[in-house]
């Protein structure tokens, strides 16, 4: 079979139905960029989740190095009785949590020394009302150098992030099937306009793969670049969104290795919408087979 | 070369189009199929062609029974089963030369065998001037001309016609009977389905009649009606075993004296 030929018929069958294929395109454009942003907001979610899960609110960092000293202090706080929990964090256990944390970017975790990461202890309360309490009580305790706390904000973006996740990824897939839709149509009104060459080829003996290839790689091609825009899209659409909005306490940087993986991943989704969306339209075509 | 053994076609569960047809057709005949409309000359044409599949009985062609070929299959029977319809069936964007080189196209022969092939056939059917002509600019014999030529640019071993002369004057359809009689020179089997009388008389070569999708006379050196009264006794019901007695071999013969010399019809 010859690629040339091949090429030629799917780049006719997407100028023939500029509209309809235009269309197919920005459903896959909308429901990838969805995807895509929802991959992203995940992703920062997680990073500033991870210090803030399972109820901590509060997070004391500790001075120095010494076990007996440090497990001293998490019994004192854990003692108190606002406490409900004090969870001791030690340095080895908080480089393994940096290096999850920056997984995606294995160059920032090889630059950092292992040694330098703070001890601390977690601390998670019984009630939120006596927060500020035990924060100063913390400060006053010796050997504890710094104490973070989880505000309301935190608590609220971080749910906010929850929620943005979850409507992306069911947006996405709603409008994903609609994309697959409108590329099966495309298809469907490509092999309808040349339904007569289509005719011709089986009965001078064209293999059903010859015939039907086009159509194929036309859908194909319309997933890809509905994916690459709607990559492109989420890419500069964070850039923008955290070089203009302080989100404050949460992290909201995401490394460029991550950004460019999870982008691969969205272009895939759009083949595989682009082919699915094919075989849909050439269902029919695929039964007869003759 | 072509096989039908107790074949029969219903469609839709209802119309039975071909009943318990047996046939043999060797390699290099020209059969002429014939019969009054809706006896199923064309399905007898499709079911050929593997456009249709028998509901009973088997087909063998080139030593396979397309009956039982599976559906991928079918494209490779295709290139050795040129076809040529009463509708001439070309594309109207694509010029003569186009045509006939779509049919080596699309089933991915080289650049270099479409520009060899394409002139010899096109020389052929004597379209070689007209090369570079869309359909539209050409009469309607030299439509059917292309469509003739796109049929045998891969040299199939079998020909099927459908009414090739169905749309055209009798001085054309003369025409169009020389070229398939030169086609059928080559030792191609050609299976003809035709109305017309005069040509089907003035050819003399075999004939199978159908009525209401029965074989009803199978003849060497026939003719569009049947002569006899009472008829002779119906060889297609009884038929001989295989393979069939070999018919009046007219290979290699001067065209059948009966057609008037038409040049460039
Ligand atoms: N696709 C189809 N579906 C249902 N019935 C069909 C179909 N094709 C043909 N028939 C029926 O089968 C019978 C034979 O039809 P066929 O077209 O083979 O006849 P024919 O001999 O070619 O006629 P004509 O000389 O008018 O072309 C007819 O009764 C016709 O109505
Ligand atoms: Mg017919």
């Amino acid at each position: 079979m010859r690629a040339e030929y091949v090429i030629g018929e799917a780049a006719t069958n997407l100028r023939r139905n500029v509209l309809l294929v235009l269309g197919a395109i920005l459903a896959v454009f909308v429901s990838l960029f969805m995807t895509y942003m929802a991959l992203v907001v995940n992703e920062v979610g997680r990073n500033s989740a991870a210090r803030w899960q399972e109820g901590i609110t509060i997070i004391a960092w500790l001075d120095g190095s010494d076990l007996a000293n440090h497990t001293l202090i998490t019994n004192e706080v854990a003692g108190w009785p606002e406490v409900k929990r004090a969870q001791y964090v030690g340095k080895a256990e908080a480089f393994e949590e940096f290096q999850t944390l920056f997984e995606s970017n294995p160059a920032l975790v090889r630059e950092v020394d292992p040694t330098s990461m703070p001890a601390s202890v977690r601390i998670e309360l019984f009630d939120n009302e006596t927060h500020e309490a035990v924060v100063v009580r913390l400060s006053g305790v010796g050997g504890v150098d710094d104490v973070v706390e989880a505000s309301d904000a935190v608590e609220d973006t971080l749910e906010a992030s929850r929620v943005l996740n979850t409507a992306g990824i069911v947006l996405g897939v709603a409008l994903g099937l609609s994309a697959v839709v409108m590329i099966s149509n495309t298809v469907r009104m490509a092999i309808y306009a040349r339904r007569e060459e289509i005719g011709i080829m089986k009965l001078v003996g064209a293999s059903n793969w010859f015939v039907r290839t086009p159509f194929l790689l036309e859908g194909l091609v319309e997933g890809l670049i509905g994916g690459g825009l709607a990559v492109l899209a989420g890419w500069f659409g964070y850039r923008w969104f955290i070089s203009n909005l302080d989100l404050g306490v949460i992290e909201t940087e995401v490394p460029d290795a991550f950004l460019v993986s999870r982008g691969l991943v969205v272009l895939a989704f759009g083949a595989v919408a682009g082919a699915i969306g094919s075989l849909v339209g050439l269902h029919r075509h695929l039964q007869e087979s003759r | 070369m072509i096989r039908l053994q107790a074949v029969t076609k219903v469609y839709d569960g209802t119309t039975i189009a071909i009943r318990e047809v047996n046939a043999s057709i060797e390699k290099g005949e020209f059969v002429f199929l014939v019969g009054p409309s809706g006896s199923g000359k064309s399905t007898l044409i499709r079911l050929l062609m593997r456009e249709e599949k028998p509901t009973n009985g088997e087909i063998w062609v080139a030593g396979r029974n397309i009956a039982e070929l599976p559906d991928w299959k079918v494209p490779y029977l295709r290139r050795s089963v040129g076809t040529v319809f009463q509708d001439f069936k070309l594309l109207p964007n694509k010029t003569v030369f186009g045509n006939v080189a779509f049919a080596l196209e699309v089933i991915g022969r080289s650049k270099a065998m479409v520009a060899q092939q394409v002139p010899k056939v096109l020389k052929l059917v004597g379209l070689s001037s007209k090369a570079g002509r869309l359909p539209r600019q050409l009469s309607g014999g030299e439509q059917q001309r292309v469509s003739i030529a796109r049929a045998f640019v891969n040299r199939p071993l079998i020909l099927l016609a459908d009414e090739p002369t169905g749309n055209l004057d009798p001085a054309t359809s003369v025409g169009i009977m020389r070229l398939l009689d030169r086609i059928n020179r080559t030792g191609t089997t050609v299976v003809m389905a035709s109305h017309d009388h005069a040509i089907v008389d003035a050819m003399r070569r075999r004939v199978i009649e159908l009525a209401g999708g029965r074989m009803v006379r199978d003849e060497t050196r026939g003719v569009y009606e049947a002569q006899t009264s009472p008829p002779e006794p119906l060889p297609g019901i009884v038929v001989p075993p295989n393979p069939s007695p070999a018919p009046t071999k007219q290979r290699h013969q001067e065209p059948p004296a009966g057609l008037p010399s038409v040049e460039g019809a």
